[in-house]
């Protein structure tokens, strides 16, 4: 295990002094849902508080300060103002509901997110989703950033599938009850693109070729995103689930435009298992979750130039890497929660090198829509260490909704 | 893909089998708290299966769901809930995700309790100024008022009716029985109320508001700044003191929020506590509506005369 390094206490001192600022308290649980997508408790709440605009409207900003300190040198403080959301959503009719999220980061121009539309009248327990949204892959990735449990989306994911993972298709959704405590859902999606974004790492600036995947294909090249998963009763006050997704994206190209370089049919496939238990205390109060999934890529899950100054040629990395990552969070009351969260992944450049993070964090929910939340994350990639500390701020105004399933 | 495409045909056809209700004799019906579903079984008998969704001991405005109240909620024939926003956490999400048409809002199977209730403390503008857990429609916890218990018994033998009217003579008899075993105990609960009339106490959150104002018990203060916010210590210090100066020394606690805020201004204004039930099951005795309405009276009563 890496220790922290001398920058690295200071950090954390400043981090742990600006606990002691902590102030009031928080909230309710959220609508239905699974323990772990974590959205923001009872954000979405439009029956409280009445919202008399249709669409309904919802602001959310999420801040964040760290400080950062790589193999034992400073590296310094920032602050960003990391998502700026605008969202709109509202019945179009009984059978039917919509919604549309615009985000902007670090002020920069807004993009859509999401724009999407519910459809319920089939009958049954059956969602007919369209537009472009978040996919169902695992229990983390419907979820935007200032929703997650921890500051950034586990490694794994933004290894494999990227930051976040929209696409524009289409959706099926259903679910039944296997007895009487054992509801099972699948959901199977169709999508023009499934390639992620925000798949980073710090490589100085060096030039990357893009993948993309071609504006005009055969119906048998569309990417498409597949889920089942299950969760019961577990004791009087406890739950566990069990799911399995798989993303499969049959045709893309790597481009490096600047040089007229190409790869062209190429293929990957993701595949995730997730597991998540949860219980709580007499009182609903106490609460306990613990979960993990773990990940595993196929194909040609990377490419890289051969010479970054004068490239000739962009090489793929035909393979495979796995990753997972594991969580334990307790939330002592309504107010107050704590956490960790170890995940390591193969580098999808390099499946020989690997990179792993150990998430400590603790969350105080000033309100139900009003969120602190300090952590340290220690970090190694490819024989490089870091330790980040950041206070995380999240504030909701408004009638907050999306498509989070369970 | 094509594979998939096969498993997700095969899981529909599953699907639209699973989802279809046995020929089941009985009623299922879920409640959101055990309050209306000790009531439910009370006038349902033997014709009603009924779930509770929260437990006696819980926060009601902080309920762990579990997979079986979905699959319940999902082929429920009746669904009952106390209203005035008091499950509004998560009840319309779960109805959203359960997809049962027959226990939609404004459908037969639908009921709500809080219908020709007279609310107090509406507040008269909504702001989140006003605290977490603002009841925008009024205070919720009609359960805990003396009438409350009659008034959820109509509701319920409202939906009952209309969704079973088969019934209706038995449902109409076990309905009048309870009303007088709610007015046997009434005589005993007024008997306890007059010695508690002008007593003063500290409340952790709202919940027994009605309890109190029915009897004219004055609510001295609460430990909780605003519904749904947590005792601040300048709160706490400006109530201890309070409580020193004016004497007043018992504070009514749930079961969920007897904790260390509560022990805190036990020891420094050597008040006494009493953990009261506010549900159904909240505490041991109090296994039914009345006799969570007895262990209330008698605690409460038993505290401020000792006090």
């Amino acid at each position: 295990m890496l220790l922290p390094s001398v920058p690295v206490l200071r950090v954390a001192r400043t981090t742990l002094g600006a606990l002691v600022v902590g102030g009031a308290a928080l909230a309710q649980g959220p609508a239905f849902d699974s323990p772990g997508l974590s959205k923001p408790p009872r954000a979405g709440d439009g029956f409280t508080l009445s919202n008399d605009f249709n669409p309904a409207i919802g602001v959310v900003i999420d801040a964040f300060a760290d400080g950062i300190a790589t193999d034992g040198a400073d590296d310094g403080f920032d602050a960003e103002l990391r998502v700026l959301e605008l969202n709109f959503s509202a019945h179009i009719d009984p059978e039917a509901w919509a919604y549309v999220v615009l985000a902007s980061e670090n002020g920069e121009n807004p993009r859509l997110d999401e724009a999407a539309v519910e459809y319920t009248g089939m009958g049954g327990n059956q969602v007919l989703k369209v537009g472009r949204f978040f996919v169902d892959f695992g229990k983390q990735m419907q979820n935007h950033l200032e929703g997650l449990r921890t500051l950034e989306r586990p490694l794994p994911l933004r290894e494999f599938l990227g930051e976040e993972l929209a696409g524009t298709g289409v959706q099926y959704d259903n679910w039944f009850a296997a007895g009487d405590a054992t509801p099972v859902r699948f959901s199977i999606g169709a999508f023009a693109s499934l390639l992620g974004e925000g798949h980073e790492h710090d490589d100085g600036g060096t030039p990357e070729p893009a993948g993309v995947v071609p504006d005009r294909k055969d119906i048998d090249e569309l990417s498409f995103v597949a889920r089942i998963t299950a969760m019961t009763d577990a004791g009087e006050r406890g739950l566990a689930q069990l799911g399995a997704s798989v993303r499969h994206v049959p045709a893309f190209d790597f481009t490096f435009d600047d040089a007229g370089l190409a790869q062209r049919g190429l293929s990957n496939t993701v595949f995730g298992v997730d597991a998540t238990w949860a219980t709580s205390d007499a009182t609903g109060l106490k609460r306990t979750l613990i979960g993990g999934e773990f990940l595993a890529i196929d194909g040609d899950i990377a490419g890289a130039l051969d010479d970054p100054v004068t490239p000739t040629a962009i090489d793929v990395v035909d393979d495979s890497a796995t990753g997972f990552f594991v969580f334990g969070d307790y939330a002592w009351d309504r107010y107050h929660s704590a956490g960790v969260q170890y995940a390591a992944a193969d580098l999808t450049e390099d499946p020989s090198l690997d990179a792993s993070e150990l998430d400590l964090y603790y969350t105080h929910n000033l309100t139900e829509f009003r969120r602190l939340r300090f952590g340290v994350t220690v970090g190694e990639e490819g024989g490089v260490d870091s330790t980040r500390a950041y206070v995380q701020f999240t504030n909701y105004f408004g009638n907050h909704f999306h498509g989070l399933n369970w | 893909m094509k594979h998939l495409l096969l498993l997700a045909g095969l899981l529909f056809v599953h699907t639209e089998t699973a989802g279809a209700h046995g020929a089941d004799s009985q009623l299922r019906v879920v409640a959101t708290i055990p309050d209306i579903a000790d009531i439910v079984r009370t006038i349902g008998g033997e014709h009603v299966d009924v779930t509770s969704i929260a437990a006696g001991t819980m926060n009601i405005h902080a309920v762990p769901l579990k997979p079986s109240m979905l699959i319940a909620v999902n082929r429920a024939d009746l669904f009952v809930q106390m209203g005035f926003a008091l499950e509004h956490a998560y009840v319309p999400g779960m109805l959203a995700k359960a997809r049962n048409p027959k226990i939609r809002a404004g459908q037969p199977g639908f009921v709500d309790c809080s219908q020709g209730w007279e609310p107090f403390d509406v507040p008269e503008s909504l702001s989140r100024s006003g605290g977490t857990d603002l009841h925008p429609l009024g205070n919720p916890h009609f359960n805990l008022d003396p009438r409350g218990g009659a008034h959820i018994a109509a509701k319920v033998l409202e939906g009952l009716v209309r969704v079973d009217p088969g019934n209706e003579a038995e449902y109409r008899a076990a309905y009048d029985a309870f009303l007088g075993r709610i007015d046997t105990a009434a005589k005993r609960w007024k008997e306890l109320g007059e010695a508690m009339r002008g007593k003063r106490v500290v409340t952790y959150h709202s919940e027994l508001a009605y309890f109190l104002r029915y009897y004219g018990i004055e609510l001295f203060g609460t430990l909780e700044p605003k519904p749904g916010v947590p005792p601040t210590p300048k709160n706490l210090g400006m109530l201890i003191s309070r409580m020193t100066t004016e004497n007043v020394r018992v504070v009514l606690t749930s079961p969920w929020s007897n904790n260390k805020s509560v022990r805190f201004v036990q020891d420094k204004a050597n008040a006494t506590i009493v953990e009261v039930p506010t549900m159904v099951g909240g505490v041991p005795g109090a296994d039914s509506w009345i006799e969570m309405m007895d262990v209330l009276h008698e605690s409460v009563a038993r505290a401020l005369a000792d006090g």
